[in-house]
């Protein structure tokens, strides 16, 4: 048969990713939610804006037997969820063949409880086919808020998810949504995106919003995030954590695993590049007085 | 009458006039193209004794042609378990 001598093109991948890894769920009984990219309903985002990668919402409960399963089928574990956004809400995973894929353990934004939450979610599901496989999906009410607060996180990234999710919506179809938002507790991160933000400067992750909706340095970031702990014990795991150099990180910039040295290297140059970020940042703030 | 479709556990995405089919959740993809790729849709649209026919009609192609490569490909995606047989009844 004439096969394979042509690349594959990365959306057909991410296509096969997610159908991957829904069907590895369906055979684990591991409940998923597929976000973003190929799963978003056509009205809210054209099928042409693919991203990069597949993003799944995993029921909290369920994520040991999916990492596991994954691993077992030939994922590899790209970045944690210690290294990866200042949220600490997704874990990324490398395959040979399907490419990357972020598991979400919750979304940023959303304050309810991470079980509560993606229970809300699952119990209005839809579900989309995506290469053959039937994957479930948020309702369009839902994934309209999620591309909202990704809005919001990505700092100011794919505008014209906030122009189809928000601003061109009905006035009924704001209602649910924003409904939606007070069910999920999400009114924070709602408001940074749609630029009411300075409306909840009392709440605790008023700052880590500030800072990832307006580009802060990764000090003010990293600040936001200790501040928004919702208990002492999880703020001091993020003060504990955070001197701790990421391996896997380092070795997704170099390309392959960093050696002894330049793990050291990146231990010692963290802190002056915080430092410089600091100064840059102090000097925007003097010359906007 | 047989009819062909996708065995279970195989994922298909068509994109312009490449077919790309593979078993989840290991892999690897299988790059459909040209013939190959019109074979599959044929393959799917219909029973088995007749993939030829709408081979032809979708290429063009002299039957006489066709015939000898389309059982060739149509047997070897099946021996990937790519495609399985399923009967189907007659209406009565």
């Amino acid at each position: 048969m004439s096969e394979s001598r042509v690349s594959v093109p990365l959306p057909v991948r991410l296509r096969f990713g997610h159908a991957a890894v829904q069907h590895l769920a369906d055979s684990i009984r591991v409940d998923l939610l597929h976000i973003k990219g190929a799963a978003v309903d056509p009205s809210l985002r054209p099928p042409e804006m693919h991203g990069t990668d597949v993003d799944v919402l995993v029921r909290p409960a369920h994520f040991v037997a999916l990492d596991r399963g994954m691993r077992a089928h030939g994922w590899r574990l790209h970045t944690t969820f210690f290294s990866g956004s200042p949220f600490g809400h997704a874990q990324t995973y490398l395959h040979d063949v399907w490419g990357y894929i972020d598991v979400h353990r919750f979304f940023p934004g959303v304050r309810l409880a991470p079980d509560a939450a993606f229970e809300r979610l699952w119990v209005d599901r839809g579900s989309v086919e995506i290469a053959g496989i039937g994957c479930p999906v948020p309702s369009t009410v839902a994934q309209s808020l999620l591309l909202i607060l990704n809005v919001a996180r990505a700092r100011g990234a794919n505008p014209s998810d906030l122009d189809a999710a928000w601003h061109q919506a009905s006035a009924e179809r704001r209602q649910e949504i924003e409904t939606l938002v007070a069910e999920l507790d999400a009114h924070v991160g709602f408001a940074a995106a749609v630029g009411d933000l300075d409306e909840y400067r009392g709440e605790r992750d008023y700052r880590l919003w500030k800072a990832v909706s307006t580009g802060g340095t990764r000090s003010e970031e990293w600040w936001g995030r200790v501040r928004a702990a919702p208990t002492l014990s999880e703020a001091v795991g993020i003060v504990v954590r955070a001197p701790l150099v990421n391996v896997d990180h380092l070795e997704y910039r170099l390309g392959r695993p960093p050696t002894r040295g330049e793990v050291v290297v990146e231990f010692v140059a963290r802190p002056a590049r915080a430092v410089g970020e600091a100064w840059r940042g102090a000097r925007r703030r003097g010359a906007a007085r | 009458m047989t009819h062909l479709r996708p065995a279970p556990g195989i994922a298909v995405v068509e994109d312009g006039d490449v077919v790309y089919a593979a078993p989840v959740p290991d892999g690897p993809i299988a790059v459909l193209d040209g013939g190959a790729a019109a074979i599959w849709i044929a393959a799917l649209a219909g029973e088995r004794e007749s993939i030829a026919q709408r081979v032809t009609e979708l290429t063009g192609a002299p039957l006489s042609s066709v015939q000898g490569e389309v059982r060739r490909i149509v047997d070897d995606l099946v021996r990937r378990g790519l495609l399985v047989e399923h009967a189907t009844r007659t209406a009565t």
